[in-house]
């Protein structure tokens, strides 16, 4: 129970890591309000967590909108009363070269990424006392090029410094780290490769496998626990680091 | 759900310090942990303090710096609990208070043989054990120290930046083996090593020395042991199972700057 009476709120709730990060939270003792686009998915896992017995609640909110964040904000506000964790791990990939990728698609990637992390931790950080503890889930990628992720990299880059930034800026009472995940097997790489010619797309993912020095993808709860830890008391003493679970891929 | 339950590991420098916290925070976790130092009356202080709170724990004296010493180390571990999970290698000197153009060159020596060859000959003899079995988790103690510079303690500086290294030469090696190494990369932690430190450069005067190493992280204050003892636990256990290579900053926001 390493998040007993904490209220977390997890973003990209209803994607593989979002979901599993919302039910470990739940496991451990904390109130979950969890935040996606699609209410559909999120009714469902609201259903299914809920089953469980745990206290999860689905807040259907754009992140890139400041208008959806400032509701939950209310939300978060008028149910609880305060907020402990905050879980930003809403995000988007693109696979693009430099030079192909779009203006539009750049904004989108950013948008997520980049402004919908500075957005969450604008307006529900003051909802935070001393103790409170931001993760953002940044990416092995955005310490590390990686062939044809200019917006995704550039993108993942930004939340690593915001978060050392906002560190300085919200100590001593609040913390703020990243996790910088490897390639993790969930639906989003697999759907990334899956936009690709069959050959081409095997290639891709084999390739991301022997990337890691442990010659495979990392699971979601390889990337949850880190989480877990980050969000817990246990890591009283961090903030503003960039934790890599990378199978060492960025020790090379 | 403990993060180290049926787990077998030691800690060397667990007489005091970041060690002792270790090893009891591993031993709160499930661990059996043997105790290693130089100093028998830490180390055995360290073993009571855990058996006290319950905990499985054992001592057996080291110095890191002496390869047959190490041997033992490891063979006492397997022959009190009957296998290695985990290697904590930990056991390290500040050195003299001094910068590069006046540092005693024995003085320079010494620290090299404890913070760089002890954990060498730690990381050897550890992989000749866990490479056969294709497992095994080995943390070493770097520092923020490892990481940037620091005026006036050249030999400290220059050897935690070498565990760094040494850590992800070793990571890339021996990850596809089922071997993680990991680094941990305090910052300044209220231990005694610290107190000595505090002691030599003001002497009768720590608190300033402490007021000026709190004031340099974000967080305002210096860490306590067990804050680096609860990253340790965690890195050594399957929660961490797809991290390696890693030097993980625990420094209230030191190196974030």
């Amino acid at each position: 129970m390493k998040l007993k009476d904490k209220i977390a709120v997890v973003s990209g709730t209803t994607g593989g890591m979002g979901a599993l990060a919302a039910r470990t939270f739940c496991e451990n003792g904390a109130t979950v309000i969890g935040v996606d686009l699609d209410p559909e998915l999120g009714a469902k896992l609201e259903a299914e967590l809920q089953g469980d017995g745990h206290a999860f609640t689905f807040v259907r909110v754009d992140v890139t909108r400041r208008a959806d964040i400032l509701a939950l904000a209310d939300h978060v506000r008028d149910n609880h009363g305060r907020l402990d964790v905050l879980y930003n791990n809403a995000g988007v990939v693109l696979g693009k070269h430099v030079l192909d990728t779009t203006e539009e698609e750049w904004d989108r990637v950013h948008d997520v990424v980049s402004k919908g992390t500075f957005l969450m931790m604008r307006e529900l950080v003051p909802l935070m006392g001393e103790g409170g503890s931001v993760v953002n889930v940044a990416s092995a990628g955005g310490l590390a090029g990686m062939d044809g992720m200019a917006a995704y990299c550039s993108a993942k880059a930004s939340v690593v410094l915001l978060t050392k930034t906002a560190a300085i800026d919200l100590a001593p009472g609040i913390r703020v780290n990243a996790i910088c995940p490897g390639a993790i097997d969930t639906q989003m790489p697999r759907n990334f490769v899956a936009t690709m010619p069959e050959e081409m797309g095997k290639a891709v993912w084999d390739e991301l496998a022997r990337g890691h020095l442990t010659g495979r993808f990392g699971r979601p709860e390889e990337v949850v626990s880190v989480g877990l830890f980050l969000a817990s008391d246990a890591s009283s003493f961090m903030t503003g680091a960039a934790v890599v679970v990378d199978g060492g891929w960025t020790a090379k | 759900m403990s993060l180290l339950t049926n787990k077998v590991g030691f800690v060397t420098g667990s007489g005091s310090g970041i060690g002792r916290e270790s090893a009891r925070v591993m031993a709160r976790e499930g661990a059996a942990v043997v105790v290693s130092d130089i100093n028998v009356e830490g180390g055995k202080e360290t073993v009571e303090m855990i058996r006290g709170e319950g905990g499985e724990a054992f001592f057996i004296a080291a110095d890191v710096s002496r390869e047959s010493e190490i041997h033992g180390l490891i063979e006492g571990t397997l022959g009190q609990y009957g296998r290695l999970d985990f290697a904590y290698n930990n056991a390290g000197i500040a050195g003299p208070t001094k910068g590069v153009a006046d540092y005693p060159l024995d003085e320079f020596d010494k620290v090299v043989a404890v913070n760089l060859r002890g954990v060498f000959l730690a990381m050897q003899a550890e992989l000749a054990h866990m490479l056969p079995l294709g497992r095994g988790a080995i943390l070493n103690t770097s520092s923020t120290f490892g990481l940037v510079g620091y005026p006036g303690c050249a030999a400290y500086v220059a050897t935690k930046h070498a565990v760094a290294g040494l850590t992800r030469a070793a990571a890339i090696e021996n990850s596809a083996a089922g071997i993680r190494v990991n680094a941990v990369c305090p910052g300044a932690i209220a231990t005694p090593m610290v107190d000595e430190m505090a002691d030599e450069i003001s002497p009768g005067a720590r608190q300033p020395i402490f007021d000026a190493l709190g004031a340099a992280a974000p967080m305002g204050r210096m860490g306590r042991p067990q804050e680096i003892g609860e990253a340790a636990a965690w890195l050594v256990s399957d929660a961490a199972s797809f991290v390696t290579g890693l030097t993980m900053t625990v420094d209230g926001g030191w190196t974030a700057q």
